[in-house]
């Protein structure tokens, strides 16, 4: 809001535009104050719940190595940090088990991460295993 | 000497908005090129948050009240003052994380609101403090825009110095950071080539942001055309001093792939024009 002219001392009605920037200003103030109560009541306090999906049907082969989209959600209602996941694969016959593991720093409740996991061996469901851990924030 | 034109309470309030949101360009950026602003804001709990925003109502309402002393000492003028500042201050939040792919559609909405709540406290008393500085300086704007008889390439060369040291000022402390590398790994290419626009247009608004003639090689009332180049020049002056910091630091090498090297360049490019432009208008 602008002062233009105002004698020291005294207040002046604010003009329709002053009106209008300070009715835009105080509808978006209080839309985030009234989305945050929103959450504040109906958000929940579960505890973070890790869920990994491995796309099988993505695998993709470069250079002899075979890549692994994956997907890691987070579930739960609170925020998970350092999200370690674990991914063991055991091909079968004479091939050796390999493993990979990833850290994600944080992961908030509903969010999504995507990662690829590269395998020398073709990853099957039945062959890979994986697991996952967090830390409280 | 000139006198400041007489403006419609249209053209005021415009001015006096984009005031503000040149504060919040100048003493936001570098909190919203910080890592751990983002990281907190995805596990803050809800009722810090809100005390948050009590705390930056608090802080608005004081300085909204020292703005319009001694004009006028009405509460309630302050409390508008204060929301005033806020709601620039998240909206310019808002704008600069979205384009920084910190915010996307999809996103956890507490996670979002925590990002741009925790950026409001600085962004919001950058606007109230810009605004309180620039009607204590209106009359140095009523200076003539450039002494008589001063040389074209004086004036221009001076000014690519100003912007070159603005720029420097805001980038080099970014650029040694591991944010612009984080930053520009996890924009789009659309994220990025709408940060170069979105750069221009910071730079005009800081520059050229309430009418009155800038100081660009003596011209009154430039026209169409220098705008243009001037805004360019800022832009291209700000952006040569990314790259050159970003390559001092480091961060990027000669051999580097080009997409890389430009998107961490445009990224830091952003705060570098802020700064240029800054130290235009202020110097």
């Amino acid at each position: 809001m602008s002062e233009q002219g105002t004698p020291v001392g005294t207040a002046r009605s604010r003009t329709t535009a002053e009106w209008v920037t300070l009715a835009a200003s105080a509808l978006v103030v209080f839309s985030v104050l009234g989305l945050l109560i929103v959450d504040l009541i109906v958000g929940s306090s579960r505890d973070p719940v890790i869920r990994v999906d491995a796309c099988f049907d993505a695998i993709y082969e470069e250079g002899e190595k075979y890549y692994l989209p994956t997907t890691i959600i987070n579930e739960g209602g609170r925020t998970a940090a350092d999200v370690s996941v674990h991914f063991v694969l055991h091909p079968g016959g004479e091939a050796p088990a390999e493993s990979s593991t990833f850290t994600l720093r944080f992961l908030a409740p509903g969010e999504q991460a995507e990662a690829v996991i590269i395998f020398n061996a073709e990853p099957r469901p039945e062959t890979l295993r994986f697991s996952s851990s967090y830390l409280y924030p | 000497m000139r006198k400041a034109p007489d403006l419609s309470p249209w053209k005021t309030q415009y001015n006096d908005l984009v005031r503000s949101f040149t504060g919040v360009f100048l003493f936001g950026i570098p909190f919203i090129y910080t890592m751990e602003m983002w990281w907190i804001s995805t596990y803050i709990d809800i009722w810090k948050l809100l005390i948050f925003l009590a705390i930056a109502l608090a802080i608005n309402i004081h300085l909204g009240h020292l703005i319009h002393l001694p004009l006028s000492s009405n509460w309630s003028t302050a409390v508008g003052e204060a929301l005033y500042n806020i709601g620039v201050g998240m909206v310019g939040a808002l704008v600069i994380l979205f384009l920084l792919g910190r915010i996307v559609f999809g996103d956890p909405l507490n996670e979002s609101l925590g990002k741009i709540l925790l950026e409001t406290i600085p962004l919001s008393i950058g606007a109230a403090v810009t605004r309180k500085i620039e009607r204590e300086s209106e009359v140095r704007r009523n200076r003539p825009a450039v002494q008589e008889g001063t040389r074209h390439w004086n004036v221009v060369l001076n000014q690519i110095g100003i912007t070159l040291a603005g720029s420097l000022f805001l980038s080099l402390p970014l650029a040694s950071t591991d944010e612009i590398q984080m930053l520009a790994a996890g924009t789009t290419d659309y994220q990025v080539i709408a940060l170069v626009p979105f750069s221009l247009l910071v730079g005009y608004i800081i520059v050229y942001r309430d009418s009155l003639a800038p100081t660009w090689a003596g011209d009154a009332r430039p026209g169409r055309l220098p705008v243009l180049v001037d805004i360019l020049m800022t832009y291209g002056v700000s952006f040569f001093a990314a790259l050159a910091t970003l390559y001092l630091f480091d961060r990027i090498e000669l051999g580097n792939p080009l997409v890389h090297v430009v998107s961490q360049t445009v990224v830091l490019g952003l705060p570098a024009t802020v700064g240029g432009a800054a130290g235009r208008r202020l110097i």
